[in-house]
């Protein structure tokens, strides 16, 4: 975890001196909300149906058990008594009062946190992979990587109105649970030959109305130039990215209008000017970050616990939970735990005040004081000795986070929809509750084996439903509210964006369309290890789609 | 009323131009001898005419719009006492990618003026960006504007202020 410095305060106490005097200017109707909104935009707080929306920052998705408790304190003294974890590792609340929210900054400011480009046009939160610093597959622990964009990224004078919101994503391991390639940056973190670490740089993917995988610009960036070449990219897009429409203001469609070779020559010509710039980064300035990062401290372990396997051997639950919710580490003894928020009649990603509390005083008890947001909308605790695994699994039993669903079914990534967004054309929190009911069998979800089923509420894609291996959009037809399926998206190294198919269902014919998605796939896999996404990839939609009409109609 | 400031205080109390006049296409409202603002096409086409226009006792400056690439002029930067960018609106933002290459690039060491859409609450990243002096939007308040320089007393990243030479700019009118 980064330790902040009093320059790093005082950064984040003048933010919060910056926007209570904005507010109240605009409160005392000296700053129009045309001329506030931006501002506003920029800490984090839209203008939603009900009441604002505050989306507070977890730099790269890394928090501490005192920042845990600060937003249940929140949740309970300015909100509802819940909070929403976001597709993007942040915290977002839903019923803060406009004139009370300089009071929350300023008491996140307390415990290091911020809302800082949280929204706007600016470049936004650094994610990354949940698993790093433990992933047995990291070849670079990509936290310091993140800071060092963090820190060049926050207030950046250049960089703060660009053509439309600009969100940056960093790997180091071998699999991407980063998606790096639908980001407008994606980093991936690597050593060549010679062991030094450099950057393969994608640039251009996203979802959206216009889903794009992204093109590698960069195979091997050596990483003293990390700043720089984002400076030349950033430069390029700031410069010549589309203003006349939002729709198509997007790097992604510079990158496919101008065709990437272009967008790459542009790129490499402004960088040849910027590369060795006051922004080049020396030894001692990762070195400096990187002495600011707590780390995990690790006992000499045997890598199995005889008395974990014994329980394994007893309890099927717990195996099963052990199946989907534990991970490898990279150090012998240890596991890393997803917490699952993906619960029946409680919406994707949201936790109230109390769990955030009672999920605070497990990280201090069994993980160090640490937890981790995924961009699934779960939780993780990275650093679990194996031998407390039972203990953890009964916890999270009785708090309900033990439900063995990663990978599953069960675990539907849904943004907040029609419930709270304005853009929302249709509900998914409704959507996604409805087939997590139709699927309520953890056997059946075991037996239809790992599928990622995304939901957005919009074209606009924060739930990701491009690559969901089914995906559900929402779509206004006629002031109704429809939803369009895609099937054989998928996320991580060979990213795909799924195919649409067919005309779009009524809401209430959405669980069954799933199910008969499920059922076609049961009847055509090969295998049992043929996942769903498999199998759209060796059939092609036809079969799915002639099922699912043949049975519409 | 126009409202022309530096990060020391107001520059201009009167016409909020600093006594530069800018030109749009009527040559006779110039006079000899006169501080001129011209657009890009016109500088570049008639830059000679226009500095005999000026002579030794005016000025030249260019005015840049969003779009205007800044190599156009990276040859003639001595030739000009003022650069202003303009800002249409305060969301976009090229404005800072064109002062940051004018200043860190070119070297540009003139007065780099914000023009248009400038509002106390962008001030603070437009100084670090390299711009020096900022005419306000008519609505802004003065007191407040120059409170903006001092929004952050620190700052994590390079910008392009660092080549402004302050001991250059001229102390408030």
């Amino acid at each position: 975890m980064y330790q902040y410095t009093a320059f790093d305060q005082r950064l984040v106490d003048e933010r919060v001196a910056q926007f209570r005097d904005q507010t109240e200017r605009h409160l005392a109707g000296k700053l129009s909300g045309d001329d506030f909104k931006v501002l506003r935009l920029q800490n984090g707080l839209y203008i939603q149906k009900h009441a604002p929306m505050l989306r507070v920052a977890i730099p790269y998705g890394l928090v501490n058990t005192k920042q845990v408790r600060m937003f249940a304190h929140i949740a309970r003294k300015y909100d509802r008594d819940y909070a929403h974890f976001s597709t993007r590792q942040n915290i977002q609340f839903n019923w803060p009062e406009l004139s009370r929210v300089p009071d929350i900054l300023a008491d996140l400011a307390t415990v290091q946190m911020h809302a800082i480009q949280t929204s706007g046009n600016c470049i936004r939160n650094t994610t990354t992979d949940q698993f790093a610093g433990v992933a047995p597959d990291e070849v670079v622990n990509p936290l310091v990587w993140a800071e060092i964009i963090r820190q060049w990224s926050t207030i950046h004078p250049e960089f703060a109105y660009l053509p439309r919101k600009f969100k940056i994503a960093i790997s180091g391991s071998a699999k991407d649970r980063a998606a790096t390639l639908v980001h407008d940056i994606g980093l991936v973190a690597l050593k060549n030959d010679a062991g030094q670490i450099g950057f393969r740089v994608i640039v251009g993917g996203g979802l959206g109305r216009t889903p794009i995988v992204g093109t590698a610009i960069r195979e091997f960036l050596p990483w003293q130039h990390l700043i720089t070449y984002l400076e030349a990219v950033l430069r390029v897009y700031n410069r010549l990215g589309r203003r006349d429409n939002k729709y198509k203001a997007r790097i992604k469609i510079l990158v496919k209008e101008s065709t990437p070779a272009q967008f790459t020559e542009w790129v490499e010509a402004e960088f040849e000017a910027t590369k060795n710039g006051a922004s080049l980064l020396s030894q001692h300035e990762i070195d400096v970050v990187s002495a600011r990062f707590t780390q995990p401290v690790y006992q000499s372990l045997p890598s199995d616990d005889a008395a974990t396997v014994t329980f394994t051997a007893a309890n099927s639950e717990f195996a099963r939970w052990q199946r989907r919710n534990v991970h490898a580490h990279r150090v012998s003894g240890y596991a890393a735990v997803t917490l699952s928020l993906k619960r029946i009649g409680v919406p994707p990603g949201d936790i109230t005040a109390d769990e955030l509390d009672r999920v605070a005083a497990l990280a201090d008890k069994f993980n160090q004081g640490e937890l981790r947001v995924t961009h699934e909308q779960n939780l993780v605790f990275s650093d679990i000795e194996v031998s407390a695994l039972p203990e953890l699994w009964r916890e999270l039993k009785s708090l309900g986070m033990a439900t063995p669903n990663i990978g599953l079914i069960g675990n539907i990534i849904a943004c907040p929809g029609g419930d709270f967004c304005d853009l929302a054309n249709a509900v998914s929190i409704p959507v996604a509750a409805a087939i997590h009911e139709r699927f309520e069998s953890l056997d059946y979800q075991f037996d239809i084996g790992e599928l990622d089923l995304n939901i957005s509420g919009c074209i606009n894609a924060c739930g990701h439903h491009h690559v969901g291996h089914i995906g559900i959009l929402g779509v206004d037809k006629h002031e109704e509210e429809w939803y369009q399926i895609t099937i054989g998206g998928t996320q991580g190294n060979n990213a795909k964006i799924g195919k649409i198919i067919g005309p779009s269902f009524a809401r209430a014919a959405v669980p069954d369309v799933v199910e008969n998605l499920i059922q076609t796939y049961l009847s055509l896999r090969e295998r049992d290890d043929e996942r769903f996404v498999d199998v759209v990839a060796r059939t092609g939609i036809e079969p799915f789609k002639e099922r699912v009409y043949a049975e519409a109609n | 009323m126009p409202k022309l400031i530096n990060r020391y205080g107001l520059v201009d109390t009167v016409a909020g131009t600093d006594g530069w006049i800018e030109y749009t296409g009527d040559a006779n409202a110039i006079p000899v001898g006169a501080k001129v603002l011209l657009p890009l096409t016109e500088f570049r086409e008639f830059s000679g005419t226009w500095q005999k226009h000026v002579g030794v006792n005016g000025a030249l400056g260019v005015k840049l719009s969003p779009a205007d690439d800044p190599a156009l002029i990276a040859n003639d930067l001595e030739k000009l006492a003022l650069i202003a960018i303009e800002f249409p609106a305060y969301t976009d933002g090229r404005g800072y990618s064109t002062a940051t290459l004018l200043r860190e690039r070119y070297r540009f060491i003139g007065e780099l003026r914000a023009v248009g859409d400038v509002q106390r609450d962008q001030i603070f990243l437009m100084a670090r960006a390299g711009f020096t002096t900022f005419a306000l939007r008519d609505d802004q308040s003065i007191a407040k504007s120059l409170a903006a320089f001092n929004d952050f007393s620190s700052y994590y990243q390079h910008a392009a202020d660092r080549y402004v030479n302050r001991s250059a700019m001229p102390l408030a009118a």
